[in-house]
């Protein structure tokens, strides 16, 4: 029984792979403007504007975790296109492979195609600081980890997302309602001491948001400063969030799916 | 002769209006969703988190910035809303083609300008409390006292106009909804933080010379100078005239580029 469901899931993993190869330089190009333009932001625009140039690698780190929010959401969008329309979704659960298994195929190839455009991305945008993000103080085994965490989170909450809201609310409501507040008040654009030093209600909100460990562990790890929240405790704080969101995410699903 | 050309457009008049209240009906249900999503929680987030905590986080040391920073992220209101309309005519067009019944009433180019005229309508009302909400929730950090009130509606009116044209311009050049995610990452977000969003335009141009002109055929540029002006009165900024000429040149070339596309997309006579 497990060797079948696991030929399905490779078949149907290995179809997903094709997908994502077929994807990857469209999807670069798209992620190269942004970056571009993140650059220019952090290394040069808000320095003049008075921020201090120090925090520009940090911001840029923080910010560049957008791509595979961009990629996760382009995801999420077209699995509820399928879920309300083409159906494929019906096609993959009358296969030999229970529900689980099918979402983490999906976590999985939405976690390796944010990995595999933001990565180089990211190491091409640490040669416009001065400051360079990588050094000897980097902990390269914490970093990894916490980037792999960070995708699958993304890419859980986003399923999530496309299977707990209805279409319509979907479309409507994504943006202003859950992707902006997650935006504003998460690290990615901000440093967290920093907020907390400033307003501590306001920092203790920010522990809420997942994209705050995401961005200050992975600033943590990369830096290797104590201006951020630590990288191991960042890693554990993703590894709870990506439970909860499992669970939630399996609840979604019986409702949506399986209704009886 | 003169006679049948006057009934002739006094024909389109009425169906022209009628589109229009069509339109109105339609978005008229979605009011509450829009009128939360845009005049409630994107002010309260872009408040807060940009007018508030970026400003006094790492722009600390220039405590002028807070009005400036926190304006440009009304390009969203304009931008997202005037795409969710637009975007309706290129689903149509691949599935329901609801647009081949409308064109059999009304000369088809009138039709497009319709819809144009009914997002810039629609998105200028709703972008309407998007600077007293903020102003609400910021207290003293959003300074007003030199807003130029008729200025700023003038703006935002012009913003509404060069969205609406600029989003039905695109939906007319692209020919699938597939394309609608390359359309927002290469040309919005790049356009959005060379067009002001964070950075208003003296900072490009004191950074490069170079890029200061070339951010100067950015249409969004337009919008949010003409609003850091209006709202702060600051001579720093591109002035009212310059961007309300800017934002009417791009909406013409935008609206021409359009019916051109609608024209060559839709193949009608």
């Amino acid at each position: 029984m497990f060797l079948e469901t696991f030929r399905v899931f490779r078949a149907l993993m290995a179809r997903d792979l094709i997908v994502i190869a077929q994807e990857l330089r469209p999807t670069f190009i798209d992620c190269a403007f942004l970056v571009t333009t993140e650059i220019l932001l952090f290394s040069k625009f808000l320095p003049l504007m008075g921020m201090p140039a120090q925090d520009g690698p940090a911001l840029f780190i923080g910010s560049s975790y957008l791509i595979a929010i961009l990629i996760c959401y382009t995801h999420a969008q077209n699995l509820l296109f399928d879920l309300e329309f083409s159906k494929f979704i019906d096609y993959q659960i009358t296969q030999p492979i229970t529900i689980p298994w099918i979402m983490v195929k999906y976590i999985i190839t939405m976690a390796i195609q944010a990995m595999l455009v933001s990565i180089p991305l990211l190491a091409m945008g640490s040669f416009a600081f001065s400051t360079p993000l990588f050094s000897t103080a980097t902990q390269w085994p914490i970093a990894v980890a916490l980037y792999v965490a960070s995708c699958i989170c993304t890419a859980t909450l986003f399923l999530f997302f496309s299977f707990h809201y209805p279409f319509i609310w979907f479309m409507d409501n994504i943006w202003a309602r859950r992707l902006s507040p997650i935006f504003g008040f998460g690290s990615l654009f901000l440093l967290w001491k920093k907020v907390y030093a400033l307003s501590p209600i306001a920092g203790v909100v920010f522990l809420a948001n997942p994209f705050t460990y995401m961005a200050e562990g992975l600033r943590s790890a990369l830096l290797g400063t104590n201006q951020f929240i630590p990288a191991p405790i960042c890693l554990l704080a993703l590894i709870g969030f990506i439970i909860l969101l499992s669970g939630l995410l399996l609840r979604a699903i019986k409702k949506k799916l399986d209704p009886v | 002769m003169n006679n049948s050309l006057i009934t002739n457009w006094t024909y389109y008049a009425r169906v022209f209006v009628q589109l229009l209240l069509r339109d109105i009906v339609v978005y008229s249900k979605r009011l509450q969703t829009y009128g939360l999503n845009f005049a409630v929680f994107y002010p309260v987030v872009y408040a807060i988190s940009w007018g508030y905590l970026q400003i006094n986080t790492y722009l600390a040391s220039n405590n002028s910035l807070g009005s400036i920073l926190f304006i440009g992220n009304v390009l969203t209101i304009f931008t997202s809303l005037t795409f969710d309309i637009a975007f309706v005519y290129l689903y149509d067009k691949e599935h329901d083609r609801f647009i081949d019944y409308q064109m059999l009433l009304i000369k088809p180019t009138l039709v497009l300008i319709e819809r144009i005229i009914f997002a810039t309508l629609f998105t200028f009302i709703i972008s309407l409390p998007f600077f007293s909400i903020s102003k609400l929730i910021l207290g003293n950090l959003f300074d007003v006292s030199k807003t130029n009130w008729m200025h700023l509606l003038l703006i935002l009116l012009c913003s509404s106009l060069v969205s609406a044209t600029y989003n039905f311009c695109a939906v007319t050049i692209m020919t699938s909804t597939k394309q609608t995610e390359h359309f927002w990452m290469r040309f919005n977000i790049p356009l959005f933080t060379l067009g002001g969003w964070w950075a208003p335009w003296f900072i490009v141009n004191s950074f490069s010379t170079f890029l200061g002109v070339l951010t100067l055929f950015n249409p969004f540029m337009y919008i949010t100078e003409g609003l850091r002006r209006a709202i702060t009165g600051n001579p720093h900024f591109l002035s009212i005239q310059w961007c309300c000429f800017g934002m009417l040149t791009y909406s013409l070339v935008f609206t021409v580029v359009a019916c051109y596309y609608f024209k060559k997309r839709l193949d009608h006579i």
